[in-house]
């Protein structure tokens, strides 16, 4: 005999509620995953696979059994982890952009900036790549007037050198990405209860204090899991900023991952199972991440995120 | 806020719901291609839509993967259906046969009339089914020609150096004996053309990445249209040689390097445009029709500069012949180009009727006129022998407005999507006696005999490159042959991949090498990177796949 | 942290900001580098602007950078000429209204439950619907996956795939927990069942996150067009963003042309002439783009505006 106290069919009450969405979830995310028996079979289009094309483990091992080619993937993971780390460490970057960003007096100037800096983050990578050209080009913008002004004789290569290259995209992501990211935030600090504010500044406090003390605390929870969330990210760069920049004089430092199996795949549909490989080892990192970084979270904070 | 939004979303709901009830009453009925050579996705429009509605009540709807992307192969075939009518390249059509998506068409065959003289290469090419005795159809060759399979039609090679005869004769005019001459040419150019006439710098070379590892060649394609100057061509990451032995593609004595270090001559004489390095192909059309760039090697990219108006001033561009080249070139497609066009498995009935009669209509003269020749009084007019005039030559490249009577819009905007045909344009027009192409016809050539031609003629001792090239035995023609080629395998695709990335990646770097020891020293670092990559594997199985083609070639001179 | 109860009066007899050197430092660096930065935001794209009704062939050598020169609108009438674009800009108005409304609700409402602790099993379900956002098996079993659901030259196909973001529920979630549990504790005892604390309290508590959210999930629908190239067929599916991809595409694909020898050189030549590929780019953009900055002021009032909470009595 089952005892159905309030609380018990309240939680199942509340599963039931979110029932129809996990539905939903399981039927559009998981369900295709079973796409990831290609990464064990011989799958070249248009012949559908089977017990002949079974091939095992083959494809992973084809990316450690060529050590010319290891050294390759070594390359590209370095490349990988110093975009990542850069982008990691420079990661409280929208959080300040919104907090400053709001405390700017003049309403429409507050407002006009916060519009403008999102625009952006709609210029494709490929249009980016073309302004660039324009602007830091052998014959650009950049080059003309340093000439014009006599302070360099040669064209600076901006474009084709390899040098401060991890940096420099940073830069062209932040550009990009900040003004939209700091959305969130922004939405954030205007949750903030007013009347905290108001009793702080009758005690005294600076704007930088309130700063430090309400605003910067106010975020933290977010800008945690967003960070967190990221970190799992890792190994992935997304692959057309890197396609666009990218030429032989800087591909030993611009290619990460996400551009790597895109190269590799340029024939068409003639890699599909080795990028469903390494798709699946992505994942596996991924998660994995995921559930560690959770743990260090408990440790320090005293809580987990997910 | 609440309320608005709700209303809001019933009526997009609603407007949702009422859009997509289609009515439908009488509708043409619709062709799908699978059409690797298209570069227009969608619903055909415009003058070619009208032509074919009339004629067969149908409308074209066109998948181009060029436009859209290869996943919509893998998406479509492993839904089991790539469309109505299938153009693709002939190796990859194998494929498809094999996987079943192709229908056998040999019941309908005979009743394309107007490809019935045309039966031995369609013969030869549906070989490979099943064999010489069973009699399926599932392919029909790409702009075959009634020519030869060893001859060569046109007065152009498809890659040959060309530059501006204006420029030519101000440097003097001289007799270009090698490469290293040619190199001494262009120098002299740059020197009297340094700038164009707005006072945008111009530079002989000018280059870009984006067209690499394209064609079946491996390696930028900067280069390997260049290796044919020496006869030798890359078939994969194989270079032929012209006595049709096979070689590694770092061989010092061989094209690919000599041309590697032609362009890096070049860059240490600062003839090569700095841009080459930061741009695509995408800067290339503005440079080539301004006058930024003064040597062209593609036949096709005088299209971008020789205007009637230049080529009667004398500034128009033109191949210069050089005394020790021995050009490659491939013979006419006799046997077709390198796709095929075939039936979808799943079309029948009704369906399977009407494509019939439209492929037979699309290899009919009158098809054919539209297709190469254009409208009837737009792009030509016919005269009193019954020949074609040009007419509006530019309706193409102007998008000139078609009269409403064959349906309106721009001549451009309304083309033929297909973007392929069953017979090539050389083949002769049996109403008119020349051939399709306006090129050829006689009242094209007169009007075209300008004094820059004969000029060159003089020069030369011959009518055109060709016939140069002919006299002086300076052409070895590849003939069109049937050969069936494999696809790469899974793993032959990984490793040509990563071959190709590395050797684009350091011949790069070398165009760009400071000095001769720094080129030499990065080809060896290459050699070895590859050898490392294990581009052995991959030659062995370049020079197997394509030696079927070589024995082909070596029977068809035989004969 | 206990509040006492201010008068009005004293609290404005009190609130005068001391502003001493450091504040000020501060706004004039701040205006600096927002001006700075909005400068470096805005260039660019009035350089798109410019160059897309500038002449063709001077966008292209680079020499339009501060002012438009020979003025055109060639570029824009070519794109409003695109057959179906009216058509395909209906319907993505459509997808993103219908997607956006949707997406917004389901996360606040998933965001919202699974912070509720009394839920069974919260945190597996929640695992599981996070670590979504990590796996992915390829196009072609999503193609295979989305036909069998018969997602495939269907309107839904726009809706279903694209509702459940995980992250947009982890950021309302982590906004839920911001908010007073006290709140929430006294709906409960005034007898409010779990949706009725959603609809009443949450919801309108959230609205800042809600509206990022909005923005963020509009943009995507908005400039969604994989999914129509994968499952639509159909040209009365199609959407503004696929459309005009096809445009840019077309433009670009005179390699294409290349690679068949016996092309006629005319054809070539005309695409030559015709609009170079990057400023048909460019007036793409600022095609797809000036609606969104159209309605997005509607938008950012909601949370660039401060929202009291209501008073706790402590």
């Amino acid at each position: 005999m089952q005892r159905l106290n309030p609380k018990t069919k309240r939680s199942f009450l509340e599963f039931g509620y979110i029932l129809p969405f996990l539905i939903i979830v399981l039927l559009f995310s998981y369900f295709p995953l079973y796409g990831w028996v290609y990464a064990f079979h011989d799958y070249k289009p248009p012949f559908p696979i089977g017990a002949d094309t079974f091939v095992g483990f083959k494809w992973f091992a084809t990316i450690i059994n060529n050590p010319t080619r290891l050294k390759g993937v070594f390359r590209v993971l370095r490349n990988t982890f110093a975009m990542s780390g850069i982008s990691l460490f420079f990661s409280w970057f929208p959080m300040i952009f919104a907090v400053f960003l709001n405390e700017i007096k003049n309403k429409s100037f507050r407002k006009f900036t916060q519009t403008v800096t999102t625009l952006p983050n709609f210029i494709s990578w490929v249009l980016v790549y073309a302004f660039a050209f324009t602007l830091f080009g052998t014959n650009g913008a950049v080059n003309s007037v340093l000439k014009d002004l006599g302070v360099i004789e040669k064209s600076i290569p901006f474009l084709q050198s390899s040098e401060h290259i991890w940096f420099k995209m940073w830069l062209w992501l932040t550009w990009k990405n900040a003004g939209w990211a700091a959305i969130m935030y922004l939405a954030a600090i205007s949750g903030i209860d007013e009347q905290m504010i108001e009793a702080a500044k009758v005690d005294g406090a600076t704007r930088m204090q309130i700063i430090w003390h309400i605003t910067i605390p106010s975020l933290l929870p977010t800008y945690f899991v967003i960070v967190m969330l990221n970190l799992a990210n890792f190994l992935s760069n997304g692959m057309e900023q890197y396609y666009v920049f990218q030429n032989a004089f800087n591909k030993d430092f611009i290619e990460v991952l996400d551009l790597y199996v895109y190269n590799l795949s340029t024939s068409g549909t003639g890699m599909y199972p080795l990028s469903t490989a390494i798709s699946i080892l992505k994942s596996v990192v991924s998660v994995v991440l995921l559930f560690a970084t959770n743990t260090v979270s408990k440790l320090i904070r005293g809580e987990g995120f997910i | 806020m609440k309320k608005f939004l709700s209303l809001l979303l019933t009526v997009a709901l609603l407007l949702g719901m009422c859009s997509f009830t289609v009515a439908v009453a009488d509708e043409p009925m619709e062709i799908v291609f699978f059409d690797d050579a298209a570069n227009y996705n969608g619903e055909q429009t415009g003058w070619f839509a009208k032509v074919v509605l009339d004629r067969f009540n149908i409308k074209l709807n066109i998948i181009a993967s060029q436009v859209i992307g290869d996943e919509v192969f893998a998406t479509r075939s492993a839904e089991g259906d790539l469309g109505d009518i299938i153009i693709m390249d002939k190796s990859k059509f194998a494929d498809v046969v094999e996987a079943g998506l192709v229908k056998d068409i040999s019941d309908k065959i005979g009743e394309i009339s107007n490809l019935q003289p045309f039966m031995t290469q369609i013969d030869a090419f549906n070989q490979q089914f099943l064999g010489k005795d069973a009699g399926v159809y599932y392919g029909i060759p790409d702009q075959m020609t009634d020519t030869s399979a060893v001859g060569l039609t046109g007065e152009m090679i498809y890659s040959s150096p060309q530059v501006r005869w204006d420029l030519y004769k101000e440097a003097g005019s001289p007799e270009v004996k090698d490469i290293d001459g040619l190199l001494d040419l262009l120098a002299k150019i740059h020197e009297i053309h340094p700038v164009n006439e707005d006072g945008d710098p111009a530079y002989p070379f000018s280059l870009w990445p984006d067209w690499d590892n394209n064609d079946n060649m491996s390696g930028p394609a900067n280069v390997v249209q260049l290796t044919t100057w020496f006869g030798d061509k890359m078939k994969g990451s194989a270079l032929l040689k012209p006595d049709n032995t096979f070689v590694k593609l770092y061989d010092k004595d061989s094209g690919y390097y000599k041309i590697t270090k032609f362009i890096n001559k070049a860059y240490q004489m600062g003839l090569v445009d700095p841009e080459s390095f930061e741009q695509d192909w995408n800067s290339l059309p503005t440079k080539l029709s301004s006058g930024r760039v003064d040597l062209i090697w593609y036949n096709w990219q005088q299209g971008f500069w020789n205007s009637q108006e230049r080529l009667d001033n004398g500034t128009a561009f033109q191949m210069i012949p050089v005394e020790d080249f021995n050009f490659y070139a491939d013979a006419d497609t006799f046997f077709g180009g390198d796709r095929a066009w075939g039936v979808g498995c799943n079309v029948e009935g009704e369906k399977y009727d009407k494509i019939i009669e439209f492929l037979n209509w699309y290899a009919s003269p009158e098809g054919l006129t539209f297709e190469h020749c254009g409208i009837e009084g737009l792009n030509y007019t016919v005269g009193e022998d019954g020949k074609f005039i040009p007419y509006k030559d530019n309706a193409l490249m102007d998008n000139l407005p078609v009269p409403d009577e064959f349906g309106g819009g721009g001549y451009q905007d309304g083309n033929n999507a297909i973007n392929q045909w069953l017979l090539a344009s050389i083949c002769t027009n049996p109403n008119t006696g020349e051939t399709y192409d306006m090129k050829y016809w006689a009242s094209y050539l007169e009007k075209n005999m300008t004094e820059m031609k004969k000029e060159w003629q003089e020069k030369f001792g011959a009518n055109d490159p060709v016939d140069w090239m002919k006299k002086n035995g300076k052409v070895t023609i590849s003939p069109n042959c049937i050969a069936e080629m494999k696809t790469d395998t899974n793993d032959i695709a990984v490793l040509r991949n990563t071959i190709n990335q590395t050797l684009c990646q350091y011949t790069w770097q070398m165009f760009a090498a400071a000095d001769d020891d720094a080129f030499e020293a990065k080809w060896d670092e290459m050699v070895a990177e590859l050898d490392g990559l294990d581009y052995e594997t991959l030659f062995n199985f370049d020079v197997d796949k394509w030696q079927v083609q070589i024995d082909a070639k070596i029977a068809a001179v035989a004969q | 942290m206990e509040k006492t109860e201010i008068s009005r009066r004293d609290l404005r007899a009190r609130t005068r900001i001391r502003t001493s050197v450091s504040d000020r430092i501060i706004d004039v660096v701040t205006y600096i580098v927002y001006v700075l930065f909005a400068f470096v935001c805005v260039y660019p794209f009035y350089y798109i602007i410019i160059n897309s009704i500038s002449a063709n062939n001077l966008s292209e050598r680079g020499k339009v950078v501060f002012w438009p020169l020979e003025v055109h609108f060639k570029n824009y009438e070519s794109v409003m000429k695109i057959p179906g674009l009216w058509d395909a800009a209906r319907n993505s108005i459509l997808r993103t209204v219908i997607g956006t409304v949707l997406t917004v609700i389901i996360a606040a409402f998933l965001g919202y439950m699974f912070t509720r602790q009394t839920m069974w099993h919260r945190k597996l379900w929640y695992r599981m619907v996070t670590v979504t956002m990590y796996v992915n098996a390829g196009i072609i079993p999503w193609f295979l996956s989305m036909k069998l659901l018969g997602m495939t030259n269907n309107f839904w196909g726009y809706i279903f795939p694209m509702i459940i973001q995980p992250f947009y529920i982890v950021l309302c979630k982590t906004y839920c927990e911001s908010v007073p549990q006290a709140l929430q504790d006294a709906a409960e005892i005034d007898g409010a069942g779990t949706l009725r604390i959603f609809f009443r309290i949450m919801l309108p508590v959230i609205k800042p996150i809600l509206a990022t959210i909005a923005v963020f999930a509009a943009v995507n629908q908005w400039n969604a067009f994989q999914d129509t190239l994968l499952l639509m067929t159909k040209k009365e599916l199609y959407t503004l963003q696929y459309v005009l991809f096809q445009y840019i595409n077309q433009a670009s694909s005179l390699k294409a042309l290349v690679s068949n020898n016996t092309s006629t050189s005319a054809l070539m030549a005309s695409l030559a002439h015709a609009a170079t590929a990057t400023s048909i780019r460019m007036t793409v953009t600022v095609v797809v783009v000036f609606p969104i900055m159209c309605v997005y002021p509607f938008f950012q009032k909601f949370f660039t505006k401060g929202i009291m909470i209501g008073a706790v009595k402590g």
